[in-house]
């Protein structure tokens, strides 16, 4: 599972809070509402019922039980129910009561001679229950019920209020939530793209300080460190350039020179022509070390510029393939347009063309295949192949097996080969070929137009 | 004829050398060390074609040939550090028609070199019956390496006159860029595009200042064509 972002978790925290929070108070408001309620609506109840009783006492004296019930119901609130007992025997008034209802507590106290009230259902409704024994009378008792209905209605009514109101309140804790953290990202997002940026290779990009003093000083921390950054790497450009030139100007005079003595070779005695060859050999070689420790250090100060193009694969592949005087019966390469830097491609080609050479026998194939939006192409040597830890090994700076320390190179050529394929977005594998020979793996971007 | 080289260098032991060199190999070199006394004795030279190194003291390579190129319609190649892409933008901006790495082989040197000369120095290869283009308001001489809009002579460089009779002969097809390097640099198919997309602009610019706007036209990807 993915960890949660920051602004997720800040809007999670907001809901949760705001939700919490408002279920609280609305729970507190509800249970504090409904009790005073009640209260009220008992105290109203047993004041009804006692000017019924008191009511019903005096109709007695004129009159039967019966009409002393209705008399006295009369007295009580639309829908309440009400009853008399006397002389063991029960008189009701309305629907859907009787006595069997009447809780056996309160009737056990006002058997005691006391008044009484209670909460309980009758029928399907909740109900205040309040009993009076009539005075005069021995044994006579009037019970009043007042439903509770419209309370709770009402309650239910201020419940689902509260509810709604916490969930949109939770929902409020949540716009919070995001807006606060879409304010903290801001300048977070801001670093992010800038750094991004900068890490892409443009050093001239700064990010803004923003008001907050936290974050101001991380702002200006990212930018002086951008600047040092800058500033040590154009230092060691310009050191490189220095140095490079430096080299190459001897280096120029050398190479013309020995070419020239090179193209008088016949004209030359036995140990002056093996001279001029040796001269001839390491002067190339010199010449090629220095030109890969300079684009080693372009690349390590990343002062490199990359000058993409979108060409066919196969005319790159034939033209190097004739250059370099391999057998094009060995190349089999579909063709497409591939996205390339042509002097990278050029000495990608080379080196690995070298490399088969010094240590695998030679190329011995050449195949390309499209795979979607990228395009490998193989070469695979004819010599005894790659271990597997040597695979990745190979592309470290300066390293050589030990059996192949004669062999004449700067150790940077498989390096550097590696640096121009991702410089053109590409990638470079070794693995082990058909034949079991080493096979290099170039994929390549295909061209936008192709896809 | 032996191919006259214009040599500005101010390293005198490259300057030596390499003059040795290409004097072996059958060219004229007149040496200079700095670039003042070169722009000064340019036009008594008559050279075919100058070979400018970029880092000169006084006055920079690039100044000299941003100088020379309103002098003349010779190929002005520059002799840059190895691969610095920096130095070759700025050296074909300023008006260069190619470049060369610093150090070079001897063998490449004379084999860029005498392309560079083939062509800009061979009169048409066309025969005789179509020595002359005619294209809209254009019309180019070919053995006279010389331009027309509206009967009014256009002043090209051998590189730019090169492309525009390329992209007359072709149309109304696109040529690609490796078929003018090709065609017009001697390039194989892993020349430098660069080059074909500054002597382009220059092109542009030039047929834009006679009146013809938006003729030669940039096909995305693939490469250039002219339109009447």
């Amino acid at each position: 599972m993915y960890p949660l972002t920051l602004r997720a978790k800040t809007i999670l925290i907001g809901i949760v809070v705001a939700g919490v929070l408002s279920l609280v108070a609305s729970a507190s408001t509800f249970f504090l509402t409904k009790e005073f309620l009640l209260r009220q609506r008992e105290t109203g109840a047993v004041t009804q019922v006692l000017a019924a009783a008191r009511l019903a006492s005096s109709a007695l004296v004129q009159s039967d039980e019966s009409l002393a019930i209705l008399s006295a119901s009369a007295q009580l609130l639309p829908g309440s129910r009400a009853a008399l007992y006397q002389s063991g025997s029960w008189k009701i008034s309305g629907v859907g009561f009787t006595n069997f209802d009447i809780p056996e507590s309160l009737l056990a106290q006002l058997e005691n001679g006391l008044p009484a009230r209670q909460r309980a259902m009758v029928g399907s409704d909740v109900s205040i229950l309040v009993g009076f024994p009539l005075p005069n009378y021995l044994d006579t008792w009037f019970v009043g019920v007042v439903p509770l209905n419209e309370l709770e209605r009402s309650l239910e009514v201020l419940r689902t209020t509260l509810l709604v109101g916490s969930i949109l309140a939770a929902l409020g804790g949540g716009v919070i939530g995001n807006w606060v953290s879409r304010r903290m990202m801001e300048p977070l997002r801001e670093f992010s793209s800038t750094a991004r940026e900068v890490s892409l290779g443009d050093l001239t990009k700064r990010v803004n300080e923003p008001r907050e003093p936290d974050l101001a000083r991380i702002a200006q921390i990212f930018n002086e460190m951008t600047i040092s950054l800058q500033r040590r790497i154009e230092r060691e450009a310009r050191f490189g350039a220095t140095v490079s030139h430096e080299l190459r100007s001897p280096l120029t005079v050398i190479r013309t020179a020995s070419d020239i003595i090179a193209s008088m070779r016949s004209e030359l005695p036995p140990r002056a022509q093996m001279s001029s060859d040796l001269l001839t050999l390491r002067v190339e070689a010199f010449e090629k070390i220095l030109s890969d420790l300079i684009e080693i250090s372009r690349y390590q100060s990343g002062s490199v510029e990359v000058n993409l193009e979108e060409l066919s694969v196969r005319r790159l592949v034939e033209t190097m393939a004739s250059r370099k005087g391999i057998d094009l019966r060995l190349v089999e390469v579909e063709d497409a347009n591939v996205v390339v830097d042509v002097r990278r491609f050029q000495q990608i080609f080379e080196n690995i063309h070298k490399n088969a050479e010094l240590y695998g026998g030679g190329l011995d194939a050449i195949r390309g295949v499209r795979s979607g939006s990228k395009y490998e192409l193989h070469f695979d040597d004819s010599g005894i192949g790659l271990a597997v830890d040597e695979r990745d090994k190979i592309f470290e700076p300066f390293l050589r097996g030990e059996h192949h320390a004669a062999v004449p190179g700067s150790g940077l050529g498989l390096t550097i080969t590696l640096e121009h394929t991702h410089s053109m977005g590409g990638e470079l594998v070794a693995s082990t070929s058909p034949t079991g020979g080493a096979r290099f793996t170039l994929s390549l971007r295909v061209a936008a137009n192709q896809l | 004829m032996e191919p006259r080289v214009l040599f500005i260098e101010d390293d005198g032991d490259i300057r030596r050398v390499i003059s040795t060199a290409l004097e072996a190999e059958g060219f004229v070199v007149e040496q200079f060390s700095d670039g003042e006394a070169a722009l000064n004795g340019f036009t008594d030279l008559k050279v075919d074609i100058a070979l400018i190194d970029l880092r000169l003291p006084g006055i920079s390579g690039l100044e000299v040939v941003r100088r020379l190129r309103p002098m003349t319609t010779i190929p002005l190649v520059i002799l840059t550090a190895f691969g610095d892409s920096h130095d070759v933008v700025a050296g074909l901006e300023a008006g260069a028609d190619d470049f060369l790495n610093k150090p070079i082989a001897t063998k490449e040197l004379y084999a860029r070199l005498r392309a560079i000369l083939r062509r800009a120095m061979s009169t048409s290869s066309e025969p005789v019956e179509v020595n002359e283009l005619n294209f809209g308001q254009i019309s180019v001489h070919l053995n006279r390496r010389e331009a027309f809009i509206n009967e009014s002579l256009v002043r090209l460089t051998n590189t730019e006159f090169l492309i525009l009779a390329e992209l007359i002969r072709e149309s109304p097809n696109v040529v690609t860029r490796h078929g003018l390097l090709d065609r017009v640099w001697g390039y194989d198919y892993l020349g430098d595009s660069r080059l074909v997309d500054m002597q382009i602009y220059r092109l542009r610019q030039k047929l834009e200042e006679h009146g013809l706007k938006e003729k030669l036209l940039t096909v995305r990807g693939v490469g250039f064509k002219i339109v009447q």
